[in-house]
């Protein structure tokens, strides 16, 4: 495939927008709504909700604090019974997640004191922010909003109408942060990008313990932002065979960046001239 | 497979209206593009 030249669209609508950022789950979480009613009580109530929602995962789920329902689990203070219901859940898609992806994606994983620890993170964010987005779901519809939600690079979106513009996402470059490789056109579904540019080499391969390194970043989108966020995860530890792999999942396409910052695409990939 | 020529660009001149990278931490945040996105919606009415 081969881009376009550099162009500039004009804005593709003059409806109002309004953004909303909080840092929740240790990322920045925005909000963006765009249509008539963004300064309606409605609007304000449905964003509150959702990072509402948010803080309760962090609660239960962060590895990042000592007294979440997750880190009792692990220091065997608690057992899954004990534990809020939506661990259960994230338990079970866990197990559907490792069947998904041929046991590359495990939460599972080696623990600093030589054991294993129970860490779901790579899911728990998809999920809770799809879970989340549904309180903007409700505002879509005729004389509605187009939202946009964005937790800390995994984004999820709904317009009002199929006729609303697609909102325009750009691919983090991994090579040039400050630069991105594409225009993803999002009307609904899901786009999660997985890799090491920010945090150096924090994706392990369950299989070895060791460090992934085979890919940059892998892109994925589809209509499910948990699943998306799955198989971009589980596609950077898979590295060569990354891009068979997501053309072989009926709904889901790709975008995997080698070690040289080279991008490849599945053929089915959404890029819009940019 | 499909491959994408090096159409990288600025994301300022690609008018988009958010980023999709690499789990963006709150320490990251300052350096990433999303907060010059996020910081100007177009509020027209």
């Amino acid at each position: 495939m081969t881009g376009s030249g550099p162009g500039r669209e004009p804005p593709a609508t003059n409806a109002p927008r309004r953004a909303w950022v909080e840092q929740i789950m240790g990322m920045p979480i925005s909000v963006h709504l765009r249509g008539n009613s963004v300064g309606g009580a409605a609007a304000a109530a449905a964003v509150a909700a959702v990072f509402a929602d948010l803080r309760v995962v962090d609660a239960v789920f962060s590895t990042y604090r000592a007294d979440s329902d997750v880190m009792r689990l692990n220091r065997r203070e608690v057992d899954l019974a004990g534990c809020h219901i939506d661990v259960g859940e994230v338990v079970e898609l866990c197990d559907l997640a490792r069947l998904r992806t041929g046991g590359v994606f495990d939460p599972e994983l080696p623990a600093p004191d030589g054991g294993t620890w129970f860490d779901p993170s790579g899911l728990v964010k998809g999920w809770a922010v799809e879970r989340a987005a549904a309180h903007l779901t409700a505002l879509t519809g005729p004389e509605g909003l187009d939202f946009c939600l964005n937790a800390g690079g995994d984004v999820i979106a709904g317009t009002a109408t199929d006729d609303s513009p697609a909102w325009r996402v750009g691919i983090e470059d991994p090579a040039d942060l400050s630069r991105i490789l594409c225009v993803l056109p999002l009307r609904t579904g899901g786009v999660a990008t997985s890799g090491s540019a920010h945090r150096g080499a924090h994706i392990v391969d369950p299989r070895t313990g060791a460090p992934a390194s085979a890919l940059m970043a892998a892109t994925v989108t589809g209509p499910s932002l948990m699943w998306a966020d799955v198989y971009a995860t589980a596609a950077v530890v898979r590295g060569a065979d990354a891009l068979e792999w997501l053309d072989s999942l009926a709904g889901y396409e790709g975008l995997v960046v080698s070690p040289d910052g080279q991008a490849f695409a599945t053929p089915g990939f959404p890029v819009t001239p940019s | 497979m499909a491959v994408l020529h090096d159409e990288a660009q600025a994301a300022r001149s690609a008018n988009i209206d958010t980023v999709s990278g690499a789990t963006v931490t709150s320490n990251g945040y300052i350096r990433s593009l999303q907060p010059a996105i996020d910081a100007a919606p177009v509020a027209r009415s």
